[in-house]
């Protein structure tokens, strides 16, 4: 337990929160359809290339 | 490295000191002395002084540890705050953090079921369901990249994090898929391995990110 470990729990939450505001908007709106399904999907996927970007990036400096 | 401050530079022991003067005070009172200085009725004045004065000091010193920074006034102090930094890598304490870890863990778990007094709407149908679990799925991939580029994990914890929510991704699309169908048995179990992966996923970000 130390500050990393806060900080990655904190940086967590925000991001669980924030995605979940998302949906639980679309629900109260009506909107979740399968287009909507469909974009979220295509959030996941431009998530994946991030991660991929982040990763390479990583391995070029030698972390 | 850590300096200590003089002893009456700290806030906390000026607190004290004015409410020491004024237990002083009333004690003196309590003994009758200031009977001999004092009418009955300033006598009163000066006792509900010293009250105030001991109750403000203390509210003081309590405000300051507190609200204020408080370095060390001793050598010894010093010592063991170097110390408990080391041990903890800040100071934040064990149980402070463990109380922010909950606080964070419920804030997952009433996600990730839905909560209304988060203000969150409570998925009732599978879709609604599918949608949570899908973007908690992408919020663990945002939250691995940001934690990457701040030197919170490293390349390994990243490939192995991509495989993970690689998988969770699968099983959401076989589920839908399933659900598709109107097999419903089978979408439902599919997304609730997809909820207990991305438990384990959170569980070892935090792991890894701790033994950093």
């Amino acid at each position: 337990m130390n500050e990393r470990n806060l900080s990655l729990a904190l940086m967590l939450l925000n991001s669980l929160l924030q995605r979940a505001a998302q949906v639980s908007n679309r629900l109260q709106a009506g909107d979740l359809d399968d287009a909507a399904l469909d974009d979220l999907v295509a959030q996941d996927e431009e998530a994946r290339e991030e991660q991929l970007l982040a990763l390479e990036k990583a391995r070029a400096e030698g972390r | 490295m850590l300096q200590k401050i003089a002893l009456m530079d700290a806030a906390v022991i000026r607190g004290l000191l004015v409410a020491v003067v004024g237990l002083l005070g009333l004690v003196l009172s309590f003994f009758g002395v200031d009977e001999n200085l004092f009418s009955d009725k300033a006598e009163r004045v000066v006792d509900a002084l010293m009250l105030v004065l001991t109750a403000g000091g203390l509210f003081w010193a309590g405000w300051a540890r507190v609200s204020l920074p408080t370095p060390p006034v001793s050598d010894k102090a010093v010592a063991k705050t170097v110390a408990l930094m080391h041990k903890q890598g800040g100071f934040l304490s064990s149980a402070m953090l463990g109380i922010l870890l909950i606080v964070g863990a419920l804030g997952v778990a009433v996600t990730l079921t839905g909560c209304a007094e988060l203000g969150l709407q409570q998925p009732k149908t599978f879709e609604e369901r599918w949608a949570y679990a899908q973007s908690q799925t992408t919020a663990i991939r945002e939250t691995s990249t940001r934690a990457l580029n701040a030197g919170l994990i490293d390349s390994a914890d990243m490939e192995y994090t991509i495989g993970v929510a690689d998988r969770s991704s699968e099983l959401l699309r076989l589920a839908r898929t399933a659900a598709s169908a109107g097999d419903t048995k089978t979408a439902e179990g599919r997304l609730q391995l997809v909820t207990t992966i991305l438990a384990e996923l959170e569980g070892y970000l935090q792991k890894r990110s701790a033994q950093r």
